[in-house]
């Protein structure tokens, strides 16, 4: 199956999940194929959920689903060894972290202790239990949402934790016409199950396709006088770090092979220039949207390749 | 931050060129050389920078750069100056060079510069500006002082917060206000600072450097040097100097010039010695002063007058040097009666004027308060030569004389009226410098004036007499010519114009010994003779008409011979000239003047001086006629001016496609990169400029599946995997395609606005 093949069934089978909402599927299309992880800051019941399970079931992987509370322990999550009697030693009983697509659920309910033993599973795609380590999936996909109105027992998460995440999206209410649809929809049977799948090999694939998008000498510079510009802007406490700056980079080279294209241009730096700055950017400012604005201007595009 | 593409691109850069070109106009203005030289200037600046943008760009490394631009505008102007000196033969003080140099080297740093700097940049270049425009005083310089004004303002405002319009509206705000003080500023002192820096610019003769196009200063200190031939110098020797000299007095150089009287009366002394100025004069009690002429008649009964010689209107001859407009009537002295044909000079004026000190050595005077009759102020310099006088030869009409260092109204006397001489000083010394402000009469707007009328208790009764033998044919004469014409200024006119026309000018001829009388001789014998005769048939022809009037000996500066080197008009023996004065005053109770009118034919009287709006009429007038005389020219012009207008955006279109050829045809490798630049610069032709932050294929592929754009898009999508795919073999037929189908035109209806 050729990249656009694969891209293609993705983005319907996607679609179909989560409908009239094409951007949004792309973004997160796009941190599938540049391997990040996606923070979902919505209301309850937009489809956060639906979302992760369409993907999951699209590429015929396992899904896992961790409810986060107060209480949740990180053994929760990473899994733990119980002692087996009839072997008389202790088996390893893995945790949802070792499915290919983890949806975290109001991961800011969490406390900080078991957030942190997300941390290791995030950055390093491995966990280590019991002074074993053990690796995850090689497609290990992180869906965490958290709810931006109910601010009662939740940790706020910390900033290194938030640099793991490659995009913050909000999916936001469909539009009447969709929500139309999706009464008709439901009102029938169940959600309908998406014919074509991608395997997991398809996935590594992608991502190795992905990664083989020509970056010019150019667009580098473009990309690092954008995040220098980040760390002297007014109103901006913390800017876009180097591990940022990558993320940025896989973003805008996965956006490119969604549009077709072998080599980055100006325009994909921009597309996903505002979902990788929500999650990272802290500051006094009243609206990115402005900031980025006001960065992208300052900021000419490259016209010659070096 | 935001590295600008190439600096060449730049408007400051062209606003920078522009401040050069008016600089340069601004001094040749101030040099009196012709707008060539601005235009001339302003070119080589642009040319200049154009070389020096080349060769920056591909030899020179980037920490050398701004060096290299500041030292080649600081010393721009000095070069070009040089360069001017040697083509044109006109040039500017060096100094003057230095400060625009000082001037567009801040302009430079300012655009090169942040935060700090920059509003330091900003001030002295304003300050250096206000310099600039000060020593050039001229309109243009007031322009140069606005825009600087402009750019600034502009500059400081566009870091200010708020929407761009909000900005605008802030900074034409402040012009208008900075603007609006500077002009009342100006307009209100009338001048800028010229005499506040003049002794302290090196080549003006105030140190040891010379320089010939030297702004001149005041000898100061150690470094002083004498004056000599240019009214600028003012040189004040410190002490007492006592050396021989060939100085003439009036009536020697009167003897000289129109022949001796006959009887001869005197022997004029060939040398004399001339008392320099000091102290010990000035404190001389008034009555030891003896003026060397007041006390002399001229008679009208001569010998031979001197055949003009040009080899004496050399510098070194000058009685006098004028600089100013011309000609000009300077008069010396005054003459009343007329008796037994010999002229006799006016008594001494007893009443003074009132004058008053009006600071830096200007003495003011009340004239007349009639504005309507006179024309705009006017600036002349005098300095004296060889012409050894205690009357000091100035224009008439003074509204203010300043002689340096003399700051007491006591130094001045008037020895008749309307003539003012120095008090307790026998000579006036040479190269001493007098500054004067005139208005000239406007004679055509004194019809509305009445002359003093003759009345017995008149005072000045003198100037209404006729002498008693005077032949009753000369009354007749006049009352002929005045037939019919209103009294008044009409009739005075009437008779001096008729006078130009009835005899003719003849300086060599005299009165012969035999004729009973000499006005009768050249009015009704000759009809010829020279100008004192003539002054002397008006003066009493104006007299047998009950009008007051006065013949009066002075210096005519015709502007004709000029030093060569400082443009100033040289008077020399042939300048001395007689004509004649009427009194006239607007109304009874206020203070009468004396008014020049000239008979003689081949000499002129100024017109007034215009003032702007005159000016602007005239040149209207004239362009207007010139229009007229040539419709079919201004016909062909206009309509091509129109057409040009009318495909403005064609023709840079095709301006910039030849560009576009010409640079690939140089690096055909860049294609690509030239034929985006093309594309951007006719959507701003089309006034749909791309943002430097938005991508080409974000701008331009506006809709993506339309049939008619699929060229332009395939044309960017090649410039993008060249540039950002770094492919090689892209063949170039799309975007060749998008250089010649993609005009500004089209991209106007394509792009929305």
């Amino acid at each position: 199956m050729t990249p656009a093949d694969t891209i293609q069934i993705l983005r319907a089978s996607l679609n179909n999940a989560l409908k009239g909402k094409a951007s949004v599927v792309d973004q997160v299309l796009i941190c599938l194929l540049s391997g990040g992880h996606v923070l979902l800051e919505d209301m309850p019941g937009l489809g956060k959920t639906t979302l992760a399970k369409a993907i999951a079931d699209t590429i015929g992987g396992t899904f896992a689903r961790i409810q986060c509370t107060p209480d949740l322990l990180p053994s929760d999550i990473t899994g733990f060894s119980i002692f087996d009697p009839e072997s008389r030693s202790f088996s390893f009983q893995p945790g949802p972290v070792f499915s290919d697509i983890v949806l975290v659920d109001e991961i800011n309910r969490a406390t900080p202790r078991t957030q942190s033993a997300l941390l290791e599973a995030m950055a390093e795609g491995q966990v280590t239990v019991d002074n074993v380590r053990r690796n995850l999936s090689p497609i290990f996909f992180v869906i965490a949402t958290q709810n931006p109105i109910d601010h009662h027992g939740t940790f706020a998460l910390p900033e290194a934790q938030l640099d793991r995440f490659a995009m913050k999206l909000s999916i936001g209410y469909p539009d009447r016409q969709n929500e139309i649809l999706m009464l008709r929809d439901h009102s029938s049977a169940k959600l309908p199950r998406h014919q074509l799948q991608v395997s997991v090999s398809d996935l590594i694939q992608l991502r190795s396709h992905t990664e083989s998008v020509i970056v010019a000498p150019a667009m580098c510079e473009y990309i690092v006088d954008l995040c220098r510009a980040t760390r002297t802007a007014e109103h901006i406490r913390l800017g876009v770090s180097p591990r940022g700056m990558l993320t940025w980079k896989a973003a805008a080279q996965a956006h490119a092979v969604l549009d077709g294209r072998k080599f980055v241009t100006p325009d994909d730096v921009q597309a996903v220039m505002f979902d990788v700055f929500n999650v990272r950017l802290q500051g006094t400012y009243a609206n990115l949207h402005d900031v980025v604005a006001r960065l992208q201007h300052d900021i000419s595009v490259p016209i010659e390749s070096t | 931050m935001n590295r600008p593409q190439s600096l060449w691109r730049l408007p400051q850069l062209w606003m920078l060129l522009g401040a050069g070109l008016i600089t340069s106009h601004a001094i040749a203005e101030s040099a009196g050389a012709t707008l060539l030289l601005g235009i001339f200037g302003g070119l080589l600046l642009s040319l200049a920078g154009g070389i020096i943008g080349y060769l920056l760009r591909h030899y020179v490394t980037q920490a050398l750069k701004d060096g290299v631009i500041l030292a080649t505008l600081f010393l721009l102007p000095v070069a070009l100056d040089q360069v001017v000196r040697m083509v044109a033969h006109v040039g500017v003080g060096t100094e003057q060079c230095l400060i625009v140099g000082l001037n567009l080297a801040s302009w430079w740093l300012l655009w090169h510069s942040t935060d700090v700097n920059r509003r330091i940049v900003m001030l002295s270049s304003l300050g250096t500006g206000v310099i600039a425009a000060s020593l050039c005083q001229h309109i243009v310089s007031y322009l140069y002082v606005i825009w600087l004004i402009t750019a600034i303002i502009w500059g400081l405002t566009s870091e200010a917060r708020g929407t761009k319009a909000q900005r605008n509206a802030l900074a034409s705000i402040l012009v208008a206000v900075v603007s609006g003080i500077f002009i009342v500023t100006a307009a209100a002192t009338g001048r800028l600072s010229p005499h506040a820096l003049t002794g302290f610019l090196p080549g003006s003769g105030g140190s040891q450097l010379s320089d010939p196009f030297g702004r001149g200063g005041v000898g100061n200190g150690e470094g002083e040097v004498a004056a000599t031939t240019k009214t600028e110098d003012i040189g004040f020797a410190n002490t007492d100097i006592t050396v021989e000299s060939d100085k003439r007095t009036l009536y020697d150089a009167m003897s000289e010039m129109y022949g001796k009287p006959e009887p001869l009366t005197k022997v004029a002394p060939k040398h004399r010695k001339v008392v320099f100025w000091a102290k010990e004069m000035i404190e001389k009690p008034k009555t030891e002063m003896v003026s060397p002429n007041a006390s002399k008649g001229f008679s009208t009964r001569r010998g031979q007058g001197k055949a003009a010689n040009s080899v004496n209107n050399t510098a070194a001859q000058a009685l006098i040097y004028v600089s100013g407009r011309t000609p000009v009537h300077l008069p010396l002295t005054a003459y009343d009666s007329y008796i037994d044909e010999e002229w006799e000079p006016g008594r001494t004026f007893s009443e003074s004027e009132v004058m008053e000190h009006k600071g830096n050595a200007w003495m003011e005077f009340r004239l007349a308060h009639w504005p309507s009759v006179f024309g705009a102020e006017e600036h002349h310099q005098v300095k004296i030569g060889i012409l050894a006088t205690s009357t000091l030869p100035l224009p008439q009409q003074l509204v203010s004389v300043r002689i340096d260092q003399l700051k007491e109204p006591d130094f001045y006397r008037w020895t008749q009226r309307g003539i003012l001489c120095l008090d307790r000083v026998p000579i006036v010394p040479s190269g001493i410098r007098i500054d004067t402000v005139t208005r000239t009469f406007d004679l055509d707007k004194l019809n509305g004036h009445r002359l003093t009328p003759l009345t017995p208790d008149n005072r000045r009764h003198v100037h209404y007499r006729v002498p008693k033998g005077m032949d009753p044919r000369v009354a007749a004469l006049a009352k002929e010519w005045t037939r019919g014409v209103p009294t008044g200024w009409p009739q005075v006119q009437a008779v001096v114009n008729r006078l130009r026309t009835y005899a003719t000018h003849d300086r060599l001829k005299s009165v012969p010994t035999d004729e009973a009388d000499a006005l009768t001789w050249f009015l009704f014998k000759s009809k010829s003779g020279p100008d004192y005769l003539f002054a002397t048939a008006a003066t009493l022809m104006i007299r047998s008409l009950g009008y007051p009037a006065r013949v009066v000996n002075g210096i005519y500066v015709d502007g004709k011979h000029k030093d060569a080197r400082t443009g100033h008009s040289i008077a020399s023996l042939e300048s001395l000239h007689f004509w004649c004065q009427v009194e006239t005053e607007a109304a009874p109770d206020q203070e009468s003047v004396w008014v020049n009118l000239e008979p003689t034919p081949g000499y002129f009287l100024p017109s007034p001086k215009q003032t702007f709006a005159d000016m602007a009429r005239t040149v209207m007038l004239h362009s207007f006629s010139t229009f007229k005389s040539n419709k079919v020219l201004v016909a062909i012009v206009g309509m091509l001016m129109v057409t040009a207008f009318a495909l403005r955006m064609y023709l840079l279109d095709a301006y910039y496609t030849l560009l576009w050829v010409l640079s690939c045809i140089r690096r055909p490798e860049r294609l690509h990169v030239e034929t985006m630049h093309l594309l951007d610069v006719r959507a701003r032709i089309a006034g749909r400029p791309r943002k430097a932050a938005t991508s080409h294929a974000k701008h331009y592929i506006r809709s993506p599946h339309a049939v008619f754009a699929a060229n332009l898009k395939l044309g960017i999508r090649d410039f993008e995997r060249i540039t950002y795919g770094l492919e090689t073999d892209v063949p170039t037929v799309n975007l060749k395609t998008v250089a010649w189908r993609w005009n500004a035109q089209r991209l106007r209806g394509y792009l929305p606005k």
